[in-house]
């Protein structure tokens, strides 16, 4: 009994391990930082070894293989750009990037403001005023210089019907397409005066031409023709 | 199946050392290594920055001293149906996301590269180019006659030397690459060895010219077209 009473008292006697001693120990911190490099006397005393080879050594390096771009001929992950870090995300699908351009188009277009949309209902009444005056102009054969002009206040109305109508709609407009429409819109007239312009002066240097020309006779064209000889007089008798 | 790392190898030399002949005879190994590559057109095309025409007939695509985009083209990402370059993730002109590198697995020769890289920096979409050359598989080989016209941040990237004989001191080379102390060596040996041979003999050697092949990871110098006999008694080793 007594025995056992010692070994009990033996094992509560002994101290628990500390947790700082399941670390390295100091003194061997100390003697790694003891540890003397002296990386001057390295690189001097480097010493290059020869290693001659065969002719073919080269050949035989370039011609190994290297692994194939992996991108050659597959598609590539839409975040894969030079710049960019390859991450882990999953990549988005064809379908849920084109909702997400859609989603972004239609963001822009109610983005824009009152003014905006008045703006493009008084350029694109400007655009089809032009187009229709130019129609009505062709229609009419007129080449004189009157205006078929609509009134400003019904042309003011019709803006701003149209800037409420595209308020409601909401729709982005080939801008672009707009503006090209509206320019050849725009000189249509003038490029219209200038071709009549064109045809009057044609016509005026054609008619001076034919003015400096003189008028040809009938027996001036005969001239160039060899002149007739009776055959008598050929012959030597004189015509009576 | 063990694969070797894309080299960017750098061919130090003063003009005449043989170079571009070096060059020009690894660029004919590398593309008949990669015959079936080319046949396959999944690759295989040699890029040239070529001021002095050696190059012809080898390279696939010249590449002009005014192109300063050149770097930026062969890193380019096309999309796969229309073939339209790509700008967004998204193609521009069909909506496909399918894209890819029309000029992977290339080698590009720059022969006197600060002819093309005039700066002192190094240009963006060149470091891009670099930071690429595993994904893309580009084997890049440049020249310059002393290793101080090699861009910093491109001695980096250096994977292999080839050194020809050349007037470069022993700073110049410590100077720039890390490797510096092998590569002195090289040129200790390789000018030492040329030493032996006049103007006349030494072209007489074409196209086997001599140099010191070393390698970035490597002590061990190569001589290369070199005699055994000589380097021994020259007993520079």
């Amino acid at each position: 009994m007594e025995l056992n009473e010692e070994l009990q008292d033996n094992e509560e006697q002994k101290e628990p391990v500390p947790l700082s001693s399941l670390r390295k120990s100091d003194q061997d911190d100390e003697s790694v930082s003891e540890l003397e490099i002296d990386i001057k006397k390295k690189q001097t005393d480097n010493k290059a070894t020869l290693n001659i080879k065969k002719p073919g050594f080269i050949k035989d390096f370039i011609a190994e293989p290297t692994r194939q771009a992996e991108d050659y001929g597959k598609s590539s992950s839409s975040s894969s750009s030079p710049s960019s870090a390859p991450s882990s995300e999953p990549t988005e699908s064809v379908e849920d990037i084109r909702k997400r351009l859609d989603k972004e188009e239609k963001d822009e277009v109610s983005n824009m403001s009152v003014e905006d949309f008045e703006d493009m209902a008084d350029f694109i009444i400007d655009l089809v005023d032009m187009g229709l005056i130019f129609g009505i102009r062709w229609y009419s054969q007129d080449i004189s210089d009157a205006e078929y002009k609509v009134p400003e206040e019904k042309l003011k109305k019709l803006k701003k019907h149209l800037s409420r109508i595209l308020m409601r709609v909401g729709k982005k407009f080939p801008m672009g397409m707009l503006l090209v429409l509206g320019v050849l819109a725009a000189y249509a007239t003038p490029i219209r005066k200038a071709h009549e312009h064109r045809k009057k002066v044609l016509a005026e240097k054609t008619r001076k031409k034919l003015k400096i020309l003189p008028p040809k006779d009938e027996s001036e064209s005969e001239d160039d023709t060899p002149p007739y000889i009776p055959l008598k007089k050929r012959k030597g008798g004189q015509a009576k | 199946m063990a694969f070797r790392n894309n080299f960017v190898w750098a061919f130090i030399g003063k003009s005449g050392a043989g170079k571009t002949v070096t060059a020009k005879q690894v660029a004919k190994d590398w593309k008949s290594a990669r015959f079936r590559m080319r046949r396959r057109g999944e690759g295989g095309k040699i890029f040239a920055f070529d001021p002095h025409d050696a190059f012809y007939g080898i390279a696939d695509i010249k590449i002009d001293a005014k192109d300063e985009d050149w770097a930026s083209v062969i890193i380019m990402e096309v999309c796969k149906s229309c073939g339209k370059r790509k700008k967004t993730s998204v193609c521009s002109k069909c909506g496909s996301t399918k894209f890819y590198f029309p000029y992977a697995n290339s080698l590009i020769i720059l022969d006197d590269y600060r002819t093309l890289l005039k700066s002192n920096q190094m240009p963006p979409d060149f470091l891009d180019l670099l930071a690429l050359r595993r994904r893309l598989n580009l084997d890049i080989i440049y020249m310059v006659h002393n290793p101080k016209l090699i861009l910093e941040r491109l001695s980096y990237f250096s994977t292999h030397f080839s050194v020809f004989r050349t007037e470069a001191n022993a700073d110049d080379f410590a100077d720039k690459i890390q490797k510096f102390l092998t590569c002195q060596r090289a040129s200790i040996l390789v000018n030492a060895y040329v030493r032996l041979f006049d103007e006349k003999g030494y072209n007489a050697l074409y196209p086997n010219f001599p140099y010191v092949f070393v390698q970035n990871d490597s002590d061990q110098l190569f001589p290369m077209n070199m005699d055994e006999e000589i380097i021994k008694e020259l007993q520079l080793a």
